[in-house]
């Protein structure tokens, strides 16, 4: 296990070096191993550092070049409380304390706010989705916030139901929910219904999604809405993430198996500003996990455990979770396995035909056009033999049912150009998500405003199309 | 053969395998397999771990893909012993000696 053969698959992989000195200082007694260096523990410290401060200072030159012309910006920390993020949270603190000391007088950050995405509710409340009893969940929001008092930042405590919430919308008050049903893809835009709690609305909603691949990408996508919409409304114009560069390579193969290879370089890449004014920077990046477990165990920094829906799961439960154990076990036998898929993905550049009005309404990100039409083209929905017997007819009524929603979308085609439909405004994977759900479930209102906007902007394109023939120009469309 | 201490420490979500201990001294032999002495591929194998280990409530012993993967310990396991990286030491084979402290921290939450 300990030596790497020479394959005919990597012919570059050195044998382990049998020296047990630093690389760097080459006096100390080595005690860290990554990929194939030997490091002590100062020297890898230092590199780790080195390494951050490197991310940081990139986007920095970036954004002060564009616009702010020197001054420090204000940022939100993406904080779950995992050893990335907590490594993130102190190498900030370090870089923005250490800096007016160094190079110019300013602070690289203004203001830091720190914010948490309590997901504890996925655990309790008679969530199908805990294996175990035994799991229910405390709120991280307590353990999260005593980590953060420690440096003086303010801190916001979320609670991932709160989603629901009529605030978490681009106008900040859209209190409309969109009900989808299952048999004919309609929705219809509700007035939220105060009897139904949060908690509720969100464990319906997941409890319904029934595989867990499905449910997995939608709690990603729900959480990362959040914090961009909890970053808009605080002014931050940086939300910092703490994807390290072993999360980034699980998540460009696991996306690529979802079919989000068309947003893939937006969601990946250590610094974006596809939401325009929030750009999302990712400054640990360049680190593995075990650097992180090396340095936090070193530094004494204390992170918590946050479970995922899928922890303690068997590997095959979704595919993040078969994909992170494929990747963990090949860069154990080939160490580089990890930065040579995060390198070469940070390699992939948005699309040209990427538009930014095509966003899907669930995720955010941007869908390609007529992506409804190339899916159905290559999707067998139902073996064909199976259509004749009633029977087997009815054992495959799932499948039934995800033909409707195209044979529905197709007759939509001719409706007017006003009338909006829901499975036009999502991406290839939130539809293939939305395919699995098993009742009429409620999406948040931040979704409905979504839809809302389509609609006006289709009646807007609509209205100059054929302004040249309006008589009237006030007329009330 | 002698009995040699060992401290045990368990991170980043490894505890929960061992019923929430995050710290745990234990007296092994110091030649589990006689007459080598007392190696990591000892302590870590699947049956002399429940055994060493009787503070976990069974979820080791029902589920030991949670912690091994063939012989070894599973991938995304960071190991330190002494606070040096085990596979500068040598892995499973390294021989443990009186008063060592060995480090388990999982370091991705998949499992």
């Amino acid at each position: 296990m300990c030596s790497v053969q020479e394959t005919s698959l990597e012919l570059n992989v050195k044998t382990k070096p049998a020296t047990k000195d630093c690389i760097k200082c080459k006096t100390a007694k080595a005690t860290v191993l990554i990929r194939h260096s030997t490091y002590c523990n100062k020297c890898f410290q230092h590199v780790f550092v080195g390494k951050f401060r490197k991310n940081v200072e990139k986007s920095r030159i970036l954004s002060n070049s564009a616009k702010l012309n020197g001054y420090g910006e204000k940022v939100m920390i993406g904080f779950s409380g995992g050893p990335s993020s907590r490594t993130m949270l102190q190498l900030i603190n370090e870089y923005n304390e250490a800096r007016p000391h160094e190079i110019s007088k300013k602070c690289a950050y203004t203001e830091i706010i720190v914010c948490h995405i309590d997901e504890s509710v996925l655990f309790n409340n008679g969530s199908t989705l805990s294996t175990n009893s035994k799991c229910s969940q405390e709120s991280t929001i307590l353990q999260v916030e005593k980590i953060v008092q420690k440096y003086n930042y303010p801190f916001i405590g979320l609670y991932l139901q709160d989603i629901f919430n009529p605030e978490v919308t681009k106008s900040g008050c859209y209190s409309k929910v969109l009900e989808l049903a299952v048999d004919d893809a309609k929705m219809l835009q509700l007035e939220e219904d105060p009897a139904i709690s949060s908690t509720e609305k969100l464990l319906n909603l997941l409890n319904n999604i029934s595989k867990l691949t499905a449910k997995e990408d939608f709690v990603w996508y729900l959480k990362l809405c959040y914090l961009i919409f909890t970053a808009r409304k605080n002014g931050c114009k940086r939300l910092l993430l703490g994807d390290c560069s072993s999360r980034l390579s699980i998540k460009i193969i696991s996306q690529t198996s979802k079919g989000r290879g068309f947003s893939l370089p937006l969601e990946t890449s250590g610094e974006i500003d596809w939401f325009e004014d929030v750009i999302i920077t990712r400054p640990m990046k360049d680190m593995l996990s075990k650097e992180i477990g090396i340095y936090n165990q070193l530094t004494g920094l204390d992170s918590i455990y946050v479970p995922s829906i899928t922890s303690m799961m068997h590997p095959k439960a979704s595919i993040e979770r078969l994909t992170e154990d494929f990747i963990l076990r090949l860069d154990k036998e080939f160490p580089s396995t990890v930065s040579t898929i995060a390198r070469t993905g940070a390699k992939l550049t948005p699309s040209d035909s990427i538009v930014k009005e095509n966003r899907c309404i669930v995720c955010l990100m941007p869908y390609q056009e007529n992506n409804k039409i190339w899916q159905k083209r290559i999707t067998v929905m139902m073996v064909p033999s199976l259509q004749k017997s009633e029977e087997c007819n009815r054992q495959q009524s799932s499948s039934n049912k995800a033909t409707s929603y195209y044979d529905n979308c197709k007759s939509s085609n001719d409706e007017s150009t006003t009338n909006v439909e829901f499975m036009d405004l999502l991406c290839y994977a939130c539809r293939v998500n939305l395919n699995v759900i098993n009742q009429r479930i409620i999406l948040p209102p931040y979704v409905a405003e979504g839809v809302e906007d389509k609609k006006s902007n289709n009646r807007k394109q609509m209205k100059k199309q054929i302004e040249n023939y309006l008589l009237c120009d006030d007329d009330d469309l | 053969m002698s009995l040699i201490k060992v401290k045990l420490s368990f991170s980043g979500g490894m505890e929960l395998l061992f019923n929430n201990i995050k710290q745990k001294h234990i007296e092994i032999s110091s030649s589990i397999n006689p007459p080598n002495a007392t190696t990591m591929k000892d302590l870590v194998c699947k049956f002399n771990f429940t055994i060493l280990i009787k503070i976990s409530d069974n979820l080791l012993k029902e589920r030991p893909e949670l912690f091994m993967s063939g012989d070894t310990v599973r991938p995304g396991i960071l190991v330190l012993i002494n606070e040096t990286d085990w596979e500068l030491e040598g892995e499973l084979e390294y021989e443990i000696k009186d008063g060592d402290d060995i480090v388990f921290i999982s370091t991705l939450h998949g499992g």
